[in-house]
């Protein structure tokens, strides 16, 4: 099995381990903004993978990759949110089991 | 086992329970707090794997404004513990997901770590500094660079007229 | 990592901590009495150990044990882990900002130098506005775990000022890192030591002035002060985010105020005012003098100190008391403040035989000592312009701070930043830098 410690592998591991729980969260939340928090959960899994493989090559792309990723991240965090207090505006919940409007009637 | 490994598996154990609470506690403050605390646990293992200013600019960009930009929003629209409850009630469908969840995982991991990887070497001298981060960005990359800023003045322009009042 | 460096790395870690939580009681009665001087009146004056007065130090003592005794309500539906977590959060940020700033410039111990700055980062500025924008969230939890709509609109307030105040802070930060060339406090100090045109100090508030604006306002409203301070106004809303705290959690609150504005202080001084360099005086100087230096001081202090002793002595008994005896109090002064320090230096003197010769190592030791001095003292003289400032101006409207902070704070501190970088570029290679 592995080294428990600073080796790749278990760099590798804890992104996946937080990218699996991310997915959870994204999958099993009813509120929509606490979804998005579980999406953050998933990107900085990413980010923690690309940095571990940045240091194991000795090579600086993917921590230039991971800057071009958080401000990915920056922008679609705030433009979800803007999103999310116009439905609220709207429907007065953020729950996204009442967002049935587009629901197939069958 | 050196210092340097305890480190980390303390910093991934915090990591790892803070992130099991953000996905399941009932408060929305709660969990963004917990997604703080893994923030904060992310930023020192990128130290420790020589990402200085990465670490830095995690707790500059997600900590400290898209975190704040969540509460903020979660405060405005005064959503509280008990508004919007996840379902608790099916118990086996909560263990089938659960163990869907983790033999997936398992099964993943088992092919990555299938592969031959060898352990961290000697980082080269400057490795994450902000020196090199600064000609990656500006010298490597500077296309992406220059598209990601037009991004997010995209998503600051678009995010403020979609949260606008109608009536103002 | 063998013992000197471990114990001069814990000497380090416990100075910058120090100066922090030793600095903050001085400032709390700096506060009251250069407040009650503007407003033409004398201050705290009764409270007293025996028969000392100290001028209203031991008024400071005496708010400690106030606000320790006091009930600590908490509202019934608060929730309770935050309120007690948010004051916590407010004042380990200010305590911890202050490890990356440099307060001497080395000592040399064995030949091996050790920079004199807890945390010798990589990023170095960076820290500081992580923790900047970390400071936020002690507001958010004290405003939102309160439950009560006045804390609620004091904090959303207060924290939506200090992130728009914190743009503004970034932007004059990077005229002064494009000026300076390095992110790194340290090389940002040490690029102060040189003279411009040999005739000023190469500080930084010489050669980036609009920088040096922004940046003080922008710390004025990073620390919630007037003409800033509209989230705690006491006669506007109550008190603000801090509504609800009472006894030590508001004294945790109060102590977080002032360590914000040591540490804003002390990062104005860094980063405009030469740090920690003594004017027209650098550290090579500075050590290759050490030994006279610290002969003139010991010689000045127990001729001074004791003269002055013996002058309040007689003050004491020509002015006698309602009992008849000498004045209590200026006997107590005349021994701790006069006679103690001024015979001390004189058996010093005696015991190192009237001249004072120093090794490298002390040399560098002595000459750190003074530019700590110096660092403190430049700082305590920004704390008092934070405290003057507060009792002189008016408080802003809400709607005028916002436009401030983005309009006019902003665009003003990007116009400097291209006229920076523009004279930087043209001037490369001239200035030493």
């Amino acid at each position: 099995m592995i080294a428990p410690g600073l080796n790749p592998q278990t760099v590798v591991l804890l992104s996946l381990a937080m990218f699996f729980i991310g997915a959870y969260g994204v999958v099993t939340r009813r509120n929509a903004i606490l979804m998005l928090v579980s999406v953050e959960l998933m990107l900085n899994a990413v980010n923690l993978a690309l940095v571990g493989f940045s240091r194991l090559h000795n090579d600086m792309t993917g921590q230039g990759l991971v800057v071009i990723v958080m401000a990915v991240a920056a922008a679609e965090a705030a433009l979800g949110l803007a999103i999310l207090i116009a439905y609220y505006r709207l429907r007065r919940t953020v729950d996204i089991e009442e967002a049935r409007a587009l629901e197939d009637p069958a | 086992m050196t210092g340097a490994d305890i480190l980390f598996l303390i910093l991934a154990g915090m990591a790892i329970g803070s992130s099991l609470l953000v996905v399941t506690v009932d408060d929305p403050v709660q969990a963004v707090m917990s997604l703080i605390v893994t923030f904060f646990a992310l930023a020192g293992i990128f130290v420790m794997l020589d990402a200085h200013f990465l670490a830095a600019a995690q707790i500059i960009v997600y900590a400290g404004a898209i975190l704040v930009l969540v509460t903020f929003v979660i405060m405005l629209l005064d959503l509280r513990a008990g508004d919007i409850k996840t379902p608790t009630k099916n118990v086996t469908g909560r263990f089938l997901g659960i163990a869907a969840a983790v033999s997936t995982f398992a099964l993943v991991a088992s092919k990555i770590l299938s592969i031959r990887m060898d352990g961290f070497g000697e980082s080269t001298e400057g490795l994450g500094t902000v020196e090199e981060i600064a000609r990656t960005i500006i010298v490597d990359f500077t296309l992406p660079f220059e598209a990601a800023s037009v991004l997010l003045l995209v998503a600051t322009i678009g995010a403020v007229w979609i949260a606008r009042r109608d009536d103002a | 990592m063998n013992l000197t460096s471990s114990i001069v790395m814990a000497a380090e870690i416990l100075i910058s901590l120090l100066v922090v939580l030793q600095l903050l009681p001085l400032l709390i009665w700096m506060e009251r009495k250069v407040s009650s001087y503007i407003q033409n009146r004398r201050g705290p004056a009764y409270a007293h150990i025996g028969p000392v007065r100290a001028f209203g130090v031991v008024h400071t003592l005496t708010d400690v044990f106030k606000l320790i005794g006091k009930e600590d309500v908490v509202p019934r539906a608060a929730n309770r882990g935050f309120h007690a977590l948010a004051p916590c959060i407010s004042l380990f940020l200010a305590t911890l900002t202050f490890a990356v700033i440099p307060f001497a410039d080395y000592i040399e111990l064995d030949g091996v130098r050790y920079h004199m700055q807890a945390a010798e980062l990589n990023v170095g500025i960076l820290y500081l506005l992580a923790f900047a924008s970390l400071g936020v969230y002690g507001i958010i939890l004290a405003a939102w775990s309160s439950n009560n709509k006045y804390s609620m609109l004091g904090g959303l307030r207060s924290s939506a000022q200090m992130i728009s105040y914190e743009l503004a802070m970034g932007f004059a930060l990077i005229a002064v890192l494009i000026w300076f060339g390095s992110i790194r406090l340290g090389d940002i100090v040490q690029a102060q030591g040189i003279l411009l045109f040999n005739a000023i100090p190469h500080w930084g508030i010489f050669v980036q002035p609009v920088a040096f604006v922004i940046f003080i306002t922008s710390a004025f409203a990073e620390t919630n002060r007037n003409p800033f301070d509209l989230p705690e106004g006491e006669a506007e809303i109550v008190a603000g985010f801090h509504t609800e705290y009472s006894s030590l959690k508001f004294a945790m609150f109060f102590m977080a105020e002032y360590a914000h504005i040591i540490v804003a202080s002390a990062l104005t001084v860094t980063l405009f005012f030469g740090g920690y360099q003594i004017p027209f005086v650098n550290t090579a100087t500075l050590v290759t003098y050490a030994s006279p230096i610290l002969a003139t001081i010991l010689k000045l202090t127990a001729a001074g100190a004791t003269l002055f002793g013996l002058f309040l002595a007689a003050m004491a008994f020509r002015f006698p008391d309602d009992t008849g005896g000498p004045n209590r109090e200026t006997l107590f002064y005349a021994v701790v403040a006069g006679l103690a320090p001024g015979l001390t230096a004189a058996a010093v003197l005696g015991l190192l035989g009237g001249d004072v010769s120093l090794g490298h190592s002390a040399s560098t030791i002595v000459a750190a000592a003074l530019q700590f001095g110096c660092f403190i003292a430049k700082t305590l003289f920004f704390c008092f312009s934070f405290i003057w400032v507060r009792w002189t101006l008016p408080r802003f409207r809400y709607d005028q701070l916002m436009k401030l902070g983005w309009k006019y704070m902003i665009g003003i501190a990007i116009v400097w930043i291209l006229i920076t970088a523009g004279a930087a570029y043209l001037t490369e290679g001239k200035t030493g830098l």
